[in-house]
């Protein structure tokens, strides 16, 4: 008995001793995923980070901001778009967009800027200037966000401290300015640049610098209500460095449809009549007579082409966007040589050069026509709406046309804001007393970052919102 | 290769323990009841100490190897057990008195078997006969009901469909909150997994079709007995899969000894019906403001680029979902009654041969079950057959050996369920009563719908099956050994290996493809492999008189695989001809997982003169899903149990029994694998309303950083209960009460700990939380007539269980534990109950008063918060059995009190116009509340704007919706009767059954039967209602004989 106890207590220990040194080798191989790498290389990176700018800026925030701005409507065929239609927003409407912008874009942009930039200047760059798209987005409609802190993650503990807006504008000309840097830096400074991964541009750096300048100007811009005189300037000056000439060079959101479907498409497939034109922008076209009516407008259910009353959505019978931007594989504009050419008007006309100012917003509308249609403008068209003059061209007119020109581009509802041009209307079923100015701050961020600036009230309009 | 290690080391016990062999002699007996001399077919007859066992034959007749000196232990249900010492007599007879239920033997973790005096924590016990007044072919469903701290949650009533079990509630946040399944010993799968393709942005599990739990492979008529170990000391030994208890079916066997071969045929059909549906109006038809609109053009309304088949030129007409527009009496249009049109009787046909049979030393049971049965939704059907083949040999004195080969085909073909454009109810509940559901397909054979974004329902059922087809084999063996008289050796090892090949049509013109109308093709195949394996070697003594002792050692392995593989094809060329190669827009995605753990384990049982017992276990655990130097666990438990009655000198004639008991217990629930690194990850970028951006993008791939950080110092989550149990058994069982309370707390609970997603991320998944379920269940039996020809017996079960999320991470308050829709979700929350409601609320003032705007509707607020728990206050179930002679009619009352329900479905039924409630309409609103200025409201708002922004989801506030759910409902209903046959016939006896399911259900719900998912058991949301499918009621005749 004795014996055999002994010899158990042997066996235990050393199946138990061989069990613990091999227990490693029976686990190891099966902790790391078989279904996700851990390592990835630049070029994955820079196309995930342009997809998903195209889903922030084909997207809800767009459709959303575009009810709000007067460009479409929420129609009761959808119970969310109706809630759009009324305002109702609340801190969880945009938490998946919030996301997709710092989790999707922001933290990835970082991660090219600080792994690849050594190596590849034009990956870095052209990162940044997507960065600039992506904050520019958020600061746009959120106000407050974390420019230096965002997509940190643990570098920051998870709680990216944020900063003013004011802050935010000036950091993103910095971040454009080094992205220039990167971008004007000579081929040979890079071991390997991007191609068919930069979806926007193939890897045209050139074109990538004028895009940068473009939306430095834009942001100068956005300042038109805080400084009139010194935005003009820069805006001005900015155009000028990016040397744009035509449409050329226009930086568009491309889409392949199936899983890369163009999202105006892909959702009046899925939630048809959700939203429909608004009557104001269908009345700006058809009233105008306007050459693109037919590109921006897809035909009602009666063949011709009319809009839903903002105030009214019980309408869907109206019509949507045209097969131009809605459809599979059509691409979206996001930076281009038209809204360069209104934001010169504009900046002219504020520095009190109306001459130029009438030059820039012919040659915007001109430019506009063409690209859409593909032909330039009927002598007609051209006569009424892009033969103004140093006597005859106003804020009202440049913004109206830029309106029309930048249509289903969210830049409409910052214009609206910043100039309160055109006039809406505010709908009076809504549950808010007036057209939302920003987005509240997400929940997650209220619950979970305690450096977070929150703002609840849809209606407390963001910092360059001073008209 | 790794698993040859494990058998090494098995085979190194084996042969490092020295065989000492004892001399064993057979015996033989008959075992009878000592009032009626009537013999007992099915008594267990054990050799006390050890696992081993066998049951008397129909004729009480048992065969036996042992040893002289050793003790048998006889024991029938209903009958006190008696102990026998063997002697040189080796034919006996055994009978037994009636009474004393505690002194059965009941199978516990590891197949170890206790008598129940012994136990230290709760356990419920059900036979054959208990799952088999079920009427449910799921060996899950059927427990419903009939134990307390066990709830069970049916998906609904479509054939084949998920139920889940959660045991004194949930214990864990993200990862399995159901037991573990046990088979003869051996785990196996119960997950319920849906269909979806990597690029799948949204939650899977709110749409689809309500899939199978894969239990649902288990033929009911191979089990015998059910033990479900609630506790976390009841299945300690069960180590990081023990943290929700566990669920042990033991099957049927042949019996040694009985010669010859005993056949037993059964055969039922059944017939269901929907039970319960929300009310409609049938006054108003299609429109809005009480103008009509046209219904949908016939055919798709859809823009044809990609889809050249479409000639559908006047195709203007969208129709409309709403049915605001002028009474029908008014326009003279024809009505229609669509749900009685729409739903059928649904048939099923259950037929089950067993042979039985067996030599002296050998024994076996063939059976074959065939369960074919249809649903109440047309086209909906599961088929399972079940071919199940068990012997076992005693090959020598000293050992043992037996196994079980079981192939399972399960079938199923099922309906759209939930948030889903082709959604059956979603279509029906909505539909105008002016549209006729039959008229269901266009003459091209398109979808004729009512509103162009919905199906007809059936031409959903009928155009745009799912279906499933499992092949699955269960296998075990296992070999015991007597190595001496003390020491025992058991070595088990099981498989369970299935394949289901799943396929989802979308026909062209359907609405749920996700590129609109184009036809849709998913191919889906999962496969999963399972091994486990054990050895226990187990030491018994007597230590002195009194004190006995029992030690067993041993160690287990668990090896799961399981593979996912998606193909899609969408954009169809050719109608209705369902090939991937006849699809224009491919994607294929795939899914592996591994998981393997490793333990030792020891168990410790001491009993003293039988009053006194304690039970000691361990269990250290490896796994691979946590990283290698953090990758090990030891897990412990300690029970007690007092027969405080045999230390009672003076006890009271009418107290029976009575014993105490606690329990402590620390066990764990591992985590999912691969959460130990932040991984990169093919992103789908989307905002809810379509299907988002995906890679490969056109051409083009792409990877990001998951949002999801990883985290290489996690742990298992911990439960830690302690548990308080009194027995008490008066008047010769005449009445016994069986109370437990527990307190158990689950600590550092993993959870995606929700982070500010301006970092670029969303969440880490960290060991953070803490949750604590306590509560109490009773049972009570009694038997007001127990002996002669007229039997009555009561049973009735009661539990509640309170859950509180007591702690989440640092700085979180809240969390959200799954994706579920925009307007209300499930979260936990520190202080209040796991998986609350989370959602939109009416503005209030500091009175509570609700806000109403100028135009006379309520104000939301600007914060959503907590509106509700599903979690019942308390559950019941009340059987009665009567028999009188061969006649026995049995009930169960099922009673819920309490838990609340999202109703979506009443919800957009408001905002629609099809409520019942909504009929009311021929007048205005005034919605009580105060304005911003505090002045009581009088704005008069129409109907219409009541029932779509106050009442219905075109506005309203969730908390609108969420319904406190009381029911009490006859869940069974069975009257048997055995026709018996004389000594000499060939035939042993007919049985003749009736069985009723939710004939009787009276609830204040206002939807369908609210013992309803939304997700179904492959999900941890709970009580969320939005167009589910309906639950039933059935009949069931059934007739079985034995030769």
């Amino acid at each position: 008995m004795k014996t055999l106890k002994t010899t158990f207590n042997i066996a235990v220990f050393c199946v138990v001793l061989a069990g613990i040194s091999a227990c490693d080798s029976y686990l190891e191989d099966d902790i790391v995923s078989p279904n996700d790498p851990a390592e990835v290389t630049p070029e994955l990176l820079m196309a995930n980070v342009q997809v998903a700018t195209f889903a922030s800026y084909c997207g809800q925030l767009t459709r959303q901001s575009l009810v709000f701005g007067g460009q479409i409507s929420g129609t009761i065929a959808g119970s969310q778009s109706q809630e759009i239609a009324q305002y109702n927003i609340t801190e969880i409407s945009n938490e998946n967009e919030w996301e997709v912008i710092w989790a999707g874009a922001v933290v990835d942009c970082k991660n090219i800027v600080r792994e690849f930039s050594g190596e590849s200047p034009y990956y870095a760059g052209i990162a940044q200037v997507i960065l600039a798209l992506n904050i520019g987005i958020a600061t746009d409609l959120w106000g407050d966000v974390p420019f230096d802190e965002g997509g940190l993650g643990n570098d920051v503990d998870l709680k990216p401290n944020y900063e003013s807006q004011q802050v935010v504008l000036s950091k993103m000309q910095t971040l454009l300015d080094d992205a220039i840097v990167n971008l004007s830096k000579p081929l040979e400074d890079n071991a390997f640049v991007p191609g068919a991964d930069d979806m926007i541009f193939n890897g045209d750096v050139a074109k990538w610098l004028q895009t940068a300048w473009i939306l430095k100007a834009r942001y100068a811009n956005r300042l038109s209500a805080i400084d009139p005189s010194g935005s003009a300037t820069q805006t001005l000056s900015y155009l000028q460095s990016s040397g744009a000439t035509d449409s050329g060079n226009d930086a568009f959101m491309i889409f392949f449809g199936g899983n890369a479907n163009n999202q105006w498409d892909a959702f009046e497939s899925n939630r048809q009549g959700y939203y429909r034109v608004s009557e104001l922008f269908v009345n700006l076209l058809v009233n105008n007579n306007d050459p693109r009516t037919s590109f921006f407008l897809g035909e009602d259910d009666n063949g011709g082409y009319s809009g839903t009353p903002s105030d009214d959505p019980s309408d869907a019978s109206t019509s949507y966007l045209g097969p131009l931007y809605a459809s599979p594989s059509a691409p979206v504009p996001l930076v281009t040589y038209v809204e360069a050419k209104f934001l010169e008007a504009e900046a002219h006309l504020r520095a009190s050069a109306p001459g130029p100012a009438a030059d820039a917003h012919n040659a915007a509308v001109l430019a506009s026509v063409l690209q859409v249609t593909g032909s330039a403008a009927p002598a007609e068209f051209e006569d009424a709406f892009a033969s103004e003059t140093a006597g005859t061209i106003t804020q009202e007119k440049i913004m109206i046309q830029k309106y029309i020109a930048l249509f289903a581009q969210i830049e409409c509802y910052s214009d609206w804001r910043r100039t309160g041009i055109p006039t809406l209307a505010p709908n009076p079923d809504a549950i808010l007393t007036g057209i939302p100015l920003r987005l509240p701050t997400p929940q997650s961020e209220r619950l979970y970052n305690s450096n977070a600036t929150v703002v609840g009230d849809p209606l407390t309009p963001v910092y360059w919102d001073q008209n | 290769m790794k698993f040859t290690l494990t058998l090494a080391m098995t085979l190194s016990l084996l042969f490092f323990s020295h065989l000492a062999l004892g001399q064993t002699v057979t015996y033989t007996g008959t075992v009878s009841s000592a009032a009626t001399n009537e013999t007992l077919p099915g008594a267990t007859v054990i050799i006390k100490g050890k696992t081993e066992g066998v049951a008397t034959d129909l004729n009480g007749k048992f065969t036996l190897q042992a040893a002289a000196g050793e003790v048998i232990v006889v024991s029938f249900i209903g009958m006190k057990s008696k102990e026998v010492t063997l002697g040189s007599t080796t034919n006996l007879t055994v009978k037994l008195e009636s009474g004393v239920l505690m002194d059965e033997v009941v199978v516990t973790a590891l197949g170890i078997s206790k008598e129940k005096r012994a136990l230290g924590y709760a356990v419920s016990e059900l036979d054959s006969d208990d799952l088999n007044r079920s009427g449910s072919q799921n060996v899950i469903q059927a427990l419903a009901s009939k134990a307390p701290g066990v709830q069970v949650i049916g998906s609904g009533g479509t054939p084949g469909a998920s139920s889940k079990v959660l045991i004194r509630g949930p214990s864990t946040f993200t990862g399995e909150n159901q037991p573990l399944i046990v088979v003869d010993g051996v785990p196996i799968d119960n997950s319920t997994t849906q269909s979806s393709p990597r690029d799948y942005p949204f939650n899977a599990n709110l749409q689809g079709v309500n899939n199978s739990n894969r239990a649902i492979d288990i033929n009911p008529e191979d089990i015998e007995s059910v033990t479900i170990l609630k506790g976390p000391a009841a299945a300690a030994l069960y180590g990081a899969r023990a943290g929700n208890g566990a669920i042990i079916y033991t099957t049927k066997r042949g019996k040694m000894a009985r010669k010859g071969v005993g056949v037993k045929i059964s055969s039922s059909i059944e017939l269901s019906q929907v039970n319960k549906l929300p009310d409609f109006q049938d006054t108003y038809g299609p429109g809005i403001n009480g103008n009509s609109i046209d219904l949908a053009d016939p055919g798709p309304d859809e823009r044809y680029d990609n889809a050249p088949y479409f000639n559908s030129a006047d195709d203007v007409a969208y129709g409309t979902p709403n049915s605001w527009g002028p009474s029908n009496a008014e326009t003279g249009a024809q009505t229609f009654d669509n749900t009685d049109s729409f739903y059928e009787t649904g048939v099923a046909f259950v037929n089950n041969i067993e042979l039985t049979g067996g030599q002296e030393n050998s024994s076996f049971r063939l059976a074959i079950g065939d369960n074919r049965q249809s649903g109440v939704i047309p086209n909906t059907d599961f088929n399972r057959t079940s071919v199940r083949l068990t012997a076992d040999l005693q090959a020598t004195e000293k050992l043992k050996v037996g196994g079980t080969a079981n192939y399972i085909k399960s079938s199923g073909t099922m309906a759209q369920n939930g948030s889903n454009l082709s959604g059956v109810s979603l279509s029906l509940f909505r539909m105008p009563n002016t549209f006729d559901v039959r008229n269901y397909r266009t003459s091209q054979g398109y979808n004729n719908t009512y509103f162009f974004a919905y199906d007809n329902p059936l031409y959903s059922v009928n155009e745009n099956p799912f279906t499933s087809d499992v092949s699955r084999f269960l296998g075990n063996m296992y070999i015991d050994l007597d190595i001496t008289e003390n020491l025992k050796a058991t070595y088990r090892i099981g498989v369970d290996t299935y394949a289901d090949s799943r396929k989802q049509i979308f026909a062209v013109s359907s609405n749920n493809d996700d590129l609109g109308q184009v036809g849709q093709i998913n191919e889906n195949r999962l496969t999963g492999n399972q091994l486990y394996g054990d050895f226990i070697l187990s030491y018994t003594k007597s230590l002195t008189e009194k004190l006995n002792l029992g030690v067993s050692l041993g160690h287990n392995f668990f090896i799961n695989d399981f593979d996912d593989v998606f193909s899609r094809g969408r954009v169809m060329s050719i109608p209705n001809f369902y090939n991937l190669a006849n699809t224009s827009d491919l994607y294929s995605s795939n899914y592996s997982e591994t998981l393997k753990t490793f333990a030792f384990f020891g168990n410790i049982e001491l009993d003293y003169d039988r009053w006194l017992y304690v039970t000691l276990t361990g269990r250290n655990e490896w796994s691979s899903s946590f990283e290698l130097n953090n990758n090990n666990f030891f897990y412990p438990s300690a029970s007690t149990s007092i027969v405080f009655t045999e230390l009672w000198d003076n006890k009271p004639s009418w107290l029976t029994f009575g014993k105490v008991r606690y329990s402590f217990a620390a066990v764990g629930i591992a985590p999912e694998p691969y959460n130990t690194a932040t991984y990169y990850v093919t992103p789908t970028y989307t905002d809810g309303f379509t299907n988002g951006l995906t890679f490969p993008y056109g051409p083009i791939n792409g990877y990001g950083i998951s949002d999801v950080l990883g985290n290489p110092d996690l742990k298992p989550e911990r439960l830690i209960g302690n548990e308080f149990g009194l027995y008490v058994s008066f008047l010769d069982d005449l009445f016994s009460l069986d109370a437990t309370y527990y307190n158990q707390t689950s600590k550092d609970v993993l959870l995606f700990v929700p982070v500010a997603q301006s970092s670029g991320y969303d969440s880490q998944y960290t060991n953070a939380a803490e949750m604590v379920n306590k509560g109490w269940e009773f049972q009570l039996g009694i038997n007001p007539y127990r002996d002669g020809d007229f039997k009555w017996s009561v049973d009735i079960n009661w539990s509640t269980n309170d859950n509180e999320v007591t702690k989440l991470a640092a700085g979180v308050e809240e969390v959200n534990l799954e994706a579920a829709f925009a307007s209300i979700g499930s979260f936990a929350i520190v202080g209040e109950p796991i998986g609350v409601f989370y959602g939109t609320k009416w503005r209030r003032d500091s009175a509570g008063n609700i806000i109403i705007g100028a135009n006379g509707r309520p104000l939301i607020d600007s914060q959503t918060g907590n509106i509700g728990s599903w979690i019942p206050d308390w559950l019941a179930g009340v059987r009665n059995t009567f028999s009188y002679k061969d006649l026995t009619l049995s009930f169960l009352l099922d009673f819920r009190k309490g838990g609340d329900v999202w109703n979506g479905t009443y919800a957009r039924l408001n905002n629609v116009g099809r409520s019942a409630d909504s009929e009311d309409r021929e007048r205005t609103y005034i919605v009580e509340g105060v304005t911003e200025s505090g002045e009581a409201n009088t704005v008069e708002i129409s109907a219409q704007d009541y029932y779509r922004f106050v009442v219905g989801d075109a506005g309203g506030a969730a908390e609108e919706f969420v319904e406190t759910v009381d029911w009490v409902r006859l869940r069974d209903l069975s009257l048997a009767y055995r026709l018996k046959f004389g000594e000499g016939s060939k035939i042993g006896f007919i049985d003749i059954t009736f069985t009723g399911v939710n004939l009787w259900l009276s609830t204040n719900y206002k939807g369908v039967d609210p013992e309803t998912s939304l997700t179904g058991a492959g999900s941890n949301l709970n009580g969320f209602d939005y167009f589910n499918n309906p639950g039933i009621k059935s009949y069931k005749l059934g007739v079985s004989f034995t030769f």
